[in-house]
């Protein structure tokens, strides 16, 4: 399949109240520019403004002020395709692995065939093929989120939004899907925003950390750590340091917010 | 496999112990003046069998109001759910009047009932389905309207419209719930049309239901065949639950956590 161009992401001053303006914003005048193809982690304390970072450039809300552009067109308007990947797998538990993995393309009234070959082949990408016939309910959590997360590859999005998806999985099952995970990024190269609590999780996925903090980037963090990044890399002390030091900067980050509360 | 074996095998024991019970109080509780009132089981058997045309022919009348109305039932209840599931308001308008329509005594609405379509086939189905509605439109509703938000939520992502958020979500999530309500219509049809045809079930254009039935014998105290008659209308019971429990079955089991096989 050809795939589209991944997308050109730019936030220009975005702040997002909610309720009353008396209220300390969301998001604070926020700026950020993501170029084709990046994988950004945000990380930072609850209430930071991380999923509603997600939020807007899913289109499903309107900043106060400010524009958030994806291609050089304003997020809502935008014909780019986006898929956004939860923290459940949020799988029809009625439908087998396959149809669930066709739903999206169904929404879209995609034609049956069409959709059938490209769950297919996204599935055996996600090397979950000989699951296709079983229902949620007998799959481990890992193996739900590879279903959501070929389900969500099946629009073929130029930028995928993933909130906390492996939050809820054990330490290997996150490792393992964590090296998955790029090795898709590497094939198909879509623009990522990757919401986690996981330093680790983040220094290994990433090009680039956003720190947030009350609704506003703390700190840009460039992950200059050479891809491919695979179990190896994990063990090089580069990479630890690159953790020690991006929970030096969370930390730093989640003080004023903690005074505050 | 043993295990299997002893609960297929317990109900009929307890069954035996039952019957025992039974001749006990009937032989040595009951004084000999006292005995017509509890008939004993061989006379209830035989009663079943002289009486069978009779029986069968009235079980068959009732079995049709019953199933009547019982489809009129899920049909409307089901269609009536989805409007009420629509929105709150249309919620607050409707509910507090199907609240005051299940709790008007069937027994009270039975003669308007008869006075209206006459007596026979129509009321019976009519008292059924006032009897057993509800409770599907209550748990159906139900069920629609508490669709997990975070498929909500993909659904919304995935920019789904509204007719497919009903068809593709909101409809097969409710369906454990729409069979719950299935459930306990299916116990409340027969006992809905075996009360309607007390009083309405001889239209002069046919049989009497076990309803009709039972009035008739009662009447004539013909004690062992009003025992036999209530046991049919018990096993018609059993055939509504059993059909019932077998269709949600056959809809749910497959991807239902209440239908999960146990691994031990």
């Amino acid at each position: 399949m050809s795939l589209p161009a991944a997308a050109t992401v730019e936030l220009q001053t975005v702040t997002q109240n909610f309720g009353d303006a008396s209220r300390l914003p969301i998001l604070d005048g926020l700026s950020v520019r993501a170029a084709p193809g990046e994988f950004i982690s945000l990380i930072g304390p609850s209430g930071c403004g991380k999923s509603t970072l997600l939020r807007l450039l899913a289109g499903l809300a309107t900043p106060t002020t400010g524009q958030v552009l994806i291609n050089n067109q304003p997020a809502d308007a935008s014909p780019a395709e986006r898929a956004f990947i939860f923290q459940d797998a949020t799988l029809l538990p009625w439908l087998t692995v396959q149809h669930n993995t066709e739903l999206l393309l169904k929404l879209r009234s995609v034609p049956s065939d069409v959709r059938r070959d490209r769950a297919a082949r996204l599935l055996s990408l996600a090397r979950i093929a000989h699951l296709a016939h079983r229902y949620p309910r007998q799959l481990s959590g890992g193996e739900k989120m590879r279903v959501s997360l070929a389900r969500a590859l099946t629009l073929e999005p130029s930028l995928l939004l993933l909130d906390e998806p492996f939050g809820a999985l054990d330490e290997l099952t996150r490792e393992l899907l964590n090296e998955e995970l790029l090795a898709l990024h590497a094939r198909q190269q879509w623009t990522a925003f990757f919401v986690t609590h996981s330093v680790t999780e983040a220094v290994f996925l990433s090009s680039r950390i956003l720190v947030l903090s009350s609704g506003r980037i703390a700190h840009d963090v460039p992950v200059d750590l050479p891809f491919p990044r695979t179990t190896a890399t994990r063990e090089l002390p580069a990479f630890h340091q690159r953790v020690a030091e991006v929970s030096r900067l969370l930390r730093s980050a989640s003080v004023p917010v903690a005074r505050s509360a | 496999m043993n295990r299997r074996l002893l609960t297929f095998a317990l109900p009929i024991l307890t069954g035996v112990l039952l019957v025992a019970l039974w001749q006990v109080v009937r032989i040595w509780i009951l004084r000999p003046d006292q005995q017509f009132l509890l008939p004993a089981p061989d006379a209830v058997a035989r009663a079943f069998v002289e009486k069978a045309p009779q029986l069968w022919a009235a079980t068959l009348t009732t079995a049709t109001g019953a199933l009547c109305g019982f489809l009129l039932a899920t049909v409307v209840g089901a269609l009536l759910a989805l409007i009420l599931s629509l929105s709150p308001l249309v919620r607050a308008g409707l509910y507090p009047w199907l609240m005051a329509l299940q709790l008007t005594p069937i027994i009270v609405v039975t003669p308007i009932l008869i006075l209206w379509v006459g007596p026979g086939l129509k009321s019976v189905t009519l008292i059924t389905f006032l009897i057993s509605f509800f409770s599907i439109v209550v748990n159906t509703t139900q069920g629609l309207v508490s669709t997990d938000r975070n498929l909500l939520d993909l659904f919304r992502m995935g920019r789904a419209t509204r007719l497919q958020q009903i068809r593709l979500l909101r409809i097969p999530a409710a369906l454990p719930y729409f069979f719950t309500g299935l459930r306990i219509a299916a116990a409340l049809a027969p006992i809905g049309a075996i009360s309607g045809d007390m009083f309405a079930g001889n239209s002069g254009d046919g049989q009497g239901g076990l309803g009709f039935l039972a009035v008739i014998y009662s009447a004539q105290l013909q004690i062992p065949a009003l025992f036999a008659t209530a046991i049919t209308s018990c096993l018609l019971g059993f055939v509504f639950a059993g059909a019932v429990i077998w269709l949600s079955w056959l809809a749910l089991h497959r991807w239902h956590d209440a239908y999960q096989p146990t691994d031990s």
